[in-house]
């Protein structure tokens, strides 16, 4: 799969112009709601673009039933609407590449493990930390 | 790989994912009705929280074709009528008792693995991408069907009940694969599918036909070969269904104001 073509968030973060920059550092204020870890550092946000006022998250959820999904968009909804510049904002949920949880940076595999929550060890292909 | 689905097969690629997304929902919601009624309080976690993902995969499917076609996952899931539905009728009928549920997902499991296992080796990434999402979803209900099918058979009852219930069940699943040619040929020649519905009808028969000669229970093998050679009598791939459907359709109908 394609996983490789979705690069660290932390790098993401860091490296993206002042303004887009913002609105990542308002998607670290978001947590999943059933884990007190951001969504960045779960690897959930995929991609931020911010074009005339109007922010664009492309993200996606650790589970599909995820019963948390409506929260997780209107969190992420006020938390970007909140930054300085935002207009707008446009949740997009995509499902590809699909999540696993080799996409949470270690910022978030610390702090899933301070919770008593053991990961996988990354592996090289995507999904064989769910089905090992 | 192509990053979209082909426009020359559109009309019949987004029929068939409205069929995978139909049996998802329809299975996701009869497993449902056993919150609180199965046998023991860890069963009521496991068939609802299998019933959780299974309607998770329902909106995957439904999503996508919601895209394509300009309108929403509501109207798809809950705003479709009775012959506009192509799920198998294995799902939609009512769950007779738990070696029923426990036989249908069973045989709906490894059928919705076969189904998803070609998508993902199909050519069409965002398809391939999202059958992945689903497929790293499903081993624990598969485990669980099989766990359940090692322990019924202990009691002469229970023995009795898998073998009505597989008899039953077969039957109803001889629509499972049974998608029109022209739709199967449609579906391979643009790369949806890396392997045709009638190919995996072959897979299924042969893992049924093994799973059931290793259980100690009497279900003629001639029943598995029926299901997948047999033309159904009640095709729901073409939106055909058994008399239990419409009830099942109306109480998923969203309630008016006046009636809440």
């Amino acid at each position: 799969m394609t996983d490789a073509s979705i690069p660290d968030p932390r790098q993401q973060l860091e490296t993206a112009p002042a303004e887009e920059r913002a609105v990542w550092d308002a998607l670290l204020t978001v947590e999943d709601p059933e884990l007190p870890v951001s969504i960045v550092d779960l690897g959930l946000v995929y991609d931020v673009s911010l074009e005339g006022g109007h922010a664009t998250v492309e993200m996606t959820l650790t589970y599909s039933g995820c019963p948390a999904r409506e929260m997780i968009v209107d969190d992420v909804e006020r938390a970007v609407t909140s930054v300085s510049g935002v207009d707008s904002v446009e949740v997009d949920l995509v499902y590809s590449p699909p999540w696993s949880t080799d996409h949470i940076t270690d910022v978030g595999r610390d702090e899933l493990s301070e919770w008593g929550l053991a990961l996988p060890e990354k592996s090289s292909t995507s999904g064989a930390a769910c089905t090992q | 790989m192509t990053p979209s689905i082909p426009d020359d097969s559109r009309t019949e690629t987004l029929e068939f994912l409205l069929a995978i997304a139909d049996d998802e929902y329809f299975t996701g919601h009869r497993l449902g009705m056993w919150l609180a009624v199965s046998p023991t309080l860890e069963e009521d976690n496991a068939l609802t929280s299998i019933a959780q993902d299974e309607l998770g995969h329902a909106r995957l499917w439904y999503d996508v074709v919601a895209d394509e076609r300009s309108t929403t996952t509501d109207d798809l899931a809950i705003g479709r009528g009775h012959d506009d539905r192509r799920n198998s009728i294995l799902v939609e009928r009512e769950h007779h008792d738990f070696a029923d549920a426990i036989v249908r997902s069973y045989l709906y499991d490894r059928a919705e693995l076969l189904f998803l296992e070609s998508i993902r080796d199909g050519d069409v990434e965002a398809l391939a991408d999202t059958a992945s999402v689903a497929l790293n979803e499903e081993p624990f209900h598969r485990e669980h069907a099989a766990k359940w099918l090692e322990v019924l058979h202990a009691t002469d009852e229970g023995t009795e009940r898998l073998e009505r219930a597989f008899e039953t069940n077969l039957e109803a699943a001889s629509d499972l694969f049974a998608f029109e040619e022209s739709q199967q040929d449609a579906l391979v020649d643009a790369g949806v599918l890396a392997r045709s519905p009638d190919e995996l009808a072959e897979t299924w028969e042969t893992e049924v036909t093994k799973t059931l000669s290793e259980l100690p229970i009497d279900v003629d093998s001639q029943a598995v070969a029926d299901a997948v050679s047999n033309s159904p009598s009640t095709n729901g791939r073409r939106g055909e269904h058994t008399d239990e459907f419409p009830a099942v359709l109306e109480e998923m109908e969203p309630a008016t104001i006046d009636q809440i």
